[in-house]
This record gives C-alpha cells, sequence and structure tokens, in this order.
C-alpha cells in the first residue's frame, strides 16, 4: 500500500518520540535529558498534526493544531525552568548530571 | 507552460545550482572562512534566484514583494552571522588555511 | 508524477528529521548537539508546512527552533563556564547499565505505537473540523486556529499565559541572570545590524498579529518576534542595558494575563459565561486580548531566556567577561 503523508509523518513523529524517550533515558547529562525531551515532545506533537491533517485540498482540523500551539509555548516554559534548575544543579554540586543515588547503592553493595 | 512559467523554472534551477555549489562547499572547504565563503553563494544567489523563480510562478506582486522582502532580511541576517562567526573564529587564533607547500 | 515528487519529498524529509533527531541526541558534544536540534526544528517547520499547519510551523521555527536554542545554548554556556574549573569532561558515554532492556521496551512501545496508528480507521471523519468550521462566521475572526485558541479554547490559551508566568516566578527563584558582559566590543557590524533589524522585527510582530485574525499568525508568532528582538538585544548590548527597572519586568510579564483575566470576569459580571464574548464584538475582543498578549509573551520569553531574575543595579560592578553565546558556534 502506499503511504499517505499523514501516516508517514504520524510514524516519523513515533520514531521521534521513541528517539527522545530513548536518550533521555540513557544519557545522563541533564542538558541532554531536556534535549531529549524536546525531540520527544516534538514526535508527539507530529502525530498530533498528521491525525489533523484532512488531505491536501482541505483545510486541516485546527483544534489539534491549537493543541500544538499551546503544548510548544508550554514545552518553552518548561525547558526555561529545567534549564534554570540544571544551571543551578551544577553550579552547587559541580556536576552535569544527577548520578548521585546510583554512586550510594553501589557502596552499599 | 507557458513563458513565464518556463522563466521561472529556470530561475529556481539556476538558484538550486547555486545551492548545491554553496552545500558542496560547505562539505569539502577545509576551513571555517573558506566555509562561510562557500556558504554566501547558496544565501546571496541561489536564495535569490528562487525568489525570484517562485515570484514569477506566483504571478502576484504583494508575494513578489514579500519573497523580495525576505531575501533581503535573510542576506542581512547571513552577512551579519558569517561576520560575527568569522571574527569569532579569528580571535579565536584559528588561522586561515594555506595550502601546503 | 507531482504527486510521485511529493512522495519522494515527503519521505527524504521525514528521514531527514529522524535523522537530524538522532544525531542530535547521540553526538558527543552537547554544543553539537543542540545545533543540530535547531536544524531539527527548521526541519520540523518544513514537515508542519506539509500538514497544512502555517501556524505551527510559524512557532515551531520561531519558538521551539529559536527561543528555545537560544535557551539551550545560553545555559550551556553557563554550565560551562563554571564548571570549566571544576573538572573537564563534560559528556558522558551512555552509561553502560542496561540498554537492551531500554531497547526491548522501546521497541515495544514502538510497536504498539505504529500498530495504533495503523490502526486508526481509513475513513475521514474531519474531527472537529465541521464544527469549527461551522461557527467560525460567529467567532469574530478568519483564522480557524486563532478561533479555537482564542474563542473556542479560549481557557486553555489564558492557562498557557498563566503557564508562561509560571515558570518565570519558578526560573526567578531558582537562578540569577548571567552576568552582564561588559565591554566585549561585538563589531560595528553587529550593532548596525541590531539598529536595523530591531525596528523591523517588532513590525513583522504587528503584522503577525494582525494578520492572525485572518491567516496564520496571531500572538504566540508575534510574542515570540518580541522576544527574539529582546534576545537580539540582550545579546549586542548586553543584558544591562536592557530594562532600567525590574517593576517593568514585573508588569511587562503579567499584562497579558491581567487583560484576559478583567475581561473574563468582566464578561461574567455581564450575566455570560467566562470569556463568552457578546454576539457581534468578538472579533475586536480578540484582538485586544491578542494584543496584550502579546506584549507579556514577548517578555516572558525574553525573562525566561534570560535564565533568571536580573540582577539588581547596584551589582553591575560586579563583572565577569562572558563569551558571545552565538560565536560558540
Amino acid at each position: 500500500m502506499s503511504l499517505d503523508p499523514e501516516t508517514l509523518y504520524a510514524l516519523t513523529g513515533c520514531g521521534i518520540f521513541l528517539i527522545g524517550l530513548y536518550s533521555f533515558s540513557i544519557y545522563p547529562h541533564l542538558i541532554r535529558k531536556i534535549l531529549a525531551l524536546n525531540i520527544a515532545g516534538a514526535g508527539v506533537y507530529l502525530v498530533l498534526a498528521s491525525m489533523a491533517y484532512q488531505g491536501k485540498e482541505t483545510v486541516a482540523d485546527p483544534v489539534p493544531h491549537a493543541m500544538v500551539l499551546t503544548g510548544i509555548v508550554v514545552a518553552v516554559a518548561g525547558t526555561a525552568l529545567a534549564l534554570a534548575l540544571a544551571g543551578r544543579i551544577s553550579s552547587e554540586t559541580g556536576k552535569v548530571d544527577l548520578e548521585e543515588p546510583q554512586d550510594i547503592e553501589k557502596e552499599d553493595e | 507552460m507557458n513563458g513565464i512559467e518556463v522563466l521561472a523554472s529556470i530561475f529556481i534551477g539556476i538558484g538550486l545550482l547555486f545551492f548545491i555549489a554553496g552545500t558542496a562547499g560547505l562539505l569539502r572547504f577545509p576551513d571555517v572562512y573558506m566555509r562561510l565563503h562557500a556558504l554566501t553563494k547558496a544565501d546571496n544567489l541561489g536564495l535569490g534566484f528562487i525568489s525570484l523563480g517562485v515570484g514569477l510562478q506566483t504571478g502576484s506582486w504583494s508575494i513578489g514583494v514579500k519573497l523580495l522582502l525576505i531575501w533581503l532580511a535573510v542576506l542581512l541576517a547571513s552577512s551579519t552571522v558569517s561576520h560575527l562567526i568569522a571574527r569569532r573564529a579569528l580571535r579565536g587564533g584559528m588561522s586561515p588555511w594555506r595550502r601546503e607547500q | 508524477m507531482i504527486d510521485l515528487a511529493a512522495k519522494a519529498f515527503d519521505a527524504l524529509l521525514a528521514g531527514l528529521i529522524l535523522w537530524l533527531a538522532w544525531s542530535s541526541l547521540s553526538t558527543q558534544d552537547i554544543l553539537k548537539g543542540i545545533v543540530l536540534f535547531i536544524a531539527f526544528g527548521l526541519c520540523m517547520g518544513l514537515a508542519w508546512v506539509r500538514l497544512n499547519a502555517p501556524d505551527i510551523a510559524l512557532v515551531e521555527a520561531a519558538v521551539a527552533s529559536g527561543i528555545t536554542g537560544a535557551m539551550l545554548l545560553g545555559a550551556w554556556n553557563k554550565m560551562r563556564l563554571s564548571l570549566a574549573k571544576m573538572r573537564g569532561d563534560e559528556t558522558k558515554l551512555p552509561e553502560p547499565g542496561r540498554p537492551w532492556l531500554h531497547i526491548s521496551g522501546l521497541m515495544a512501545m514502538g510497536g504498539a505505537l505504529g500498530w495504533a496508528i495503523f490502526s486508526i480507521p481509513p475513513e475521514n471523519t474531519g474531527g472537529l473540523l465541521v464544527p469549527a468550521m461551522r461557527e467560525l462566521p460567529r467567532s469574530g475572526v478568519g483564522n480557524p486556529v486563532t478561533a479555537a485558541l482564542l474563542n473556542y479554547r479560549a481557557y486553555d490559551t489564558l492557562l498557557e499565559i498563566g503557564v508562561l508566568l509560571l515558570a518565570v516566578v519558578g526560573v526567578w527563584s531558582i537562578a540569577k541572570s548571567r552576568k552582564p558582559a561588559q565591554g566585549v566590543p561585538r563589531g560595528p557590524i553587529l550593532y548596525g545590524f541590531a539598529r536595523i533589524s530591531a525596528p523591523l522585527l517588532i513590525l513583522i510582530g504587528g503584522y503577525f498579529l494582525w494578520l492572525g485574525t485572518s491567516r496564520a499568525g496571531g500572538a504566540f508568532q508575534a510574542g515570540a518576534l518580541m522576544a527574539a528582538v529582546g534576545v537580539l538585544l540582550v545579546l549586542t548590548y548586553g543584558p544591562t542595558r536592557r530594562v532600567p527597572a525590574e517593576w517593568i519586568d514585573r508588569w511587562g510579564s503579567i499584562f497579558g494575563l491581567t487583560v484576559f483575566l478583567t475581561l473574563g470576569i468582566g464578561f461574567m459580571l455581564q450575566g455570560r459565561a467566562m470569556l463568552e464574548y457578546s454576539a457581534g464584538s468578538a472579533g475586536a475582543w480578540i484582538l485586544v486580548i491578542e494584543s496584550a498578549a502579546t506584549v507579556s509573551i514577548g517578555w516572558t520569553l525574553l525573562l525566561l531566556f534570560l535564565g533568571g531574575r536580573p540582577q539588581a543595579a547596584s551589582q553591575k560592578g560586579i563583572l565577569v567577561e562572558e563569551d558571545e553565546v552565538e560565536g560558540q558556534a
């Protein structure tokens, strides 16, 4: 079967979401985690907007578009807060990650 | 296809050639200054030709003027940014590449 | 033929987006990752255009790619400078732990998501498109997305502006703004650029605001451009010359929410539901709210970019040389 653009972009969105989630879970660097969350979020928006697509000639469903716009702006707010927290953490502890709890576990073992 | 559409396609084709040349330079040139030099081809001429072609294609004056403004804005921004990058590179002690003797 | 070319373009763009997402997150160098993220955002902008979503394309390019990219670069630079003496390595390899567990979990999730997408019924029901377009003449604006944002779902937008404000409150309580750079000569070309483009950007922002009533555009696009003006001026002249007093920051960032809430309560006092516009005057009220929101969104995004509470004027003396953010590339 031939792939409609909306299916293609929805699958791309899934792919981006998974890439973001994977990187978020394996990389310890805080800025990279924030970057990964942003990319995962972009995947979610792509899926939403693909669902809104009604064909080349028609106007797309505006409600998911409005939700994506809201999502992007809220993501920026969250990113700014997360970056401020990350900056504070690194200036207080001299670290760029949150690996401490694991180290303690290792010591216990 | 009438004459204007053919002309538009030719302009867009020329623009794409400049973009390909600029990208090849960006990938192949050895130092930051030469890469910037290659990029200006894509920005100045490539985008100019493409805007011209697209403007002809739409055939509307208001869109044509907007495309012209976009081209000028990109020229302004890209030349400033190129200057900043080159300046920063030079101050950072990156000396321009020379062919080895 | 044209259909085939469009399909090929879509496939290429989808591949490019996936590749950029992957390489942005898997590169060793955080800075390189951020730059690739900005490129990723611009390619996403193209995808939005392909999906008939020009409003999202504009916001993606301006906010998700531009402002977020600037924030990330700024935060990375700040972190790098503060850590420069403490330790050398900035990046680490993925922890050796159990990536296979992650991968298999994600594969299962990916399979489920893909199955969900393919199992969506192919007949296009149109979602909320039909009611949205039916009510459009009554909504007071011509752009259905603006109608959804400021009429059908105005609560969402009200709370969204509230979220932006909350983020500023949070950032201000956690961090201080980066120390203003002093006397780093940026060169005449940058000053000239700022002088030409700052007024131009404000003009374009006003144009987007006005355009939002009928076509793609609106308060968020306009606000992002206002924030871009602020970011440009801060990067060119340094934060010290930005705003004379903190109260302007405070009022600037709550202005939109205040107008929004006042109008909403005013409508309630007139016996309607909150944010239920009176018949016939919805367009005018939406424009009022959007204009106020543009100011606040711009101001809030700029404050978020600064990444902390601006330092008091008395501390101006303690200056630390800071590298230009954009110069790091």
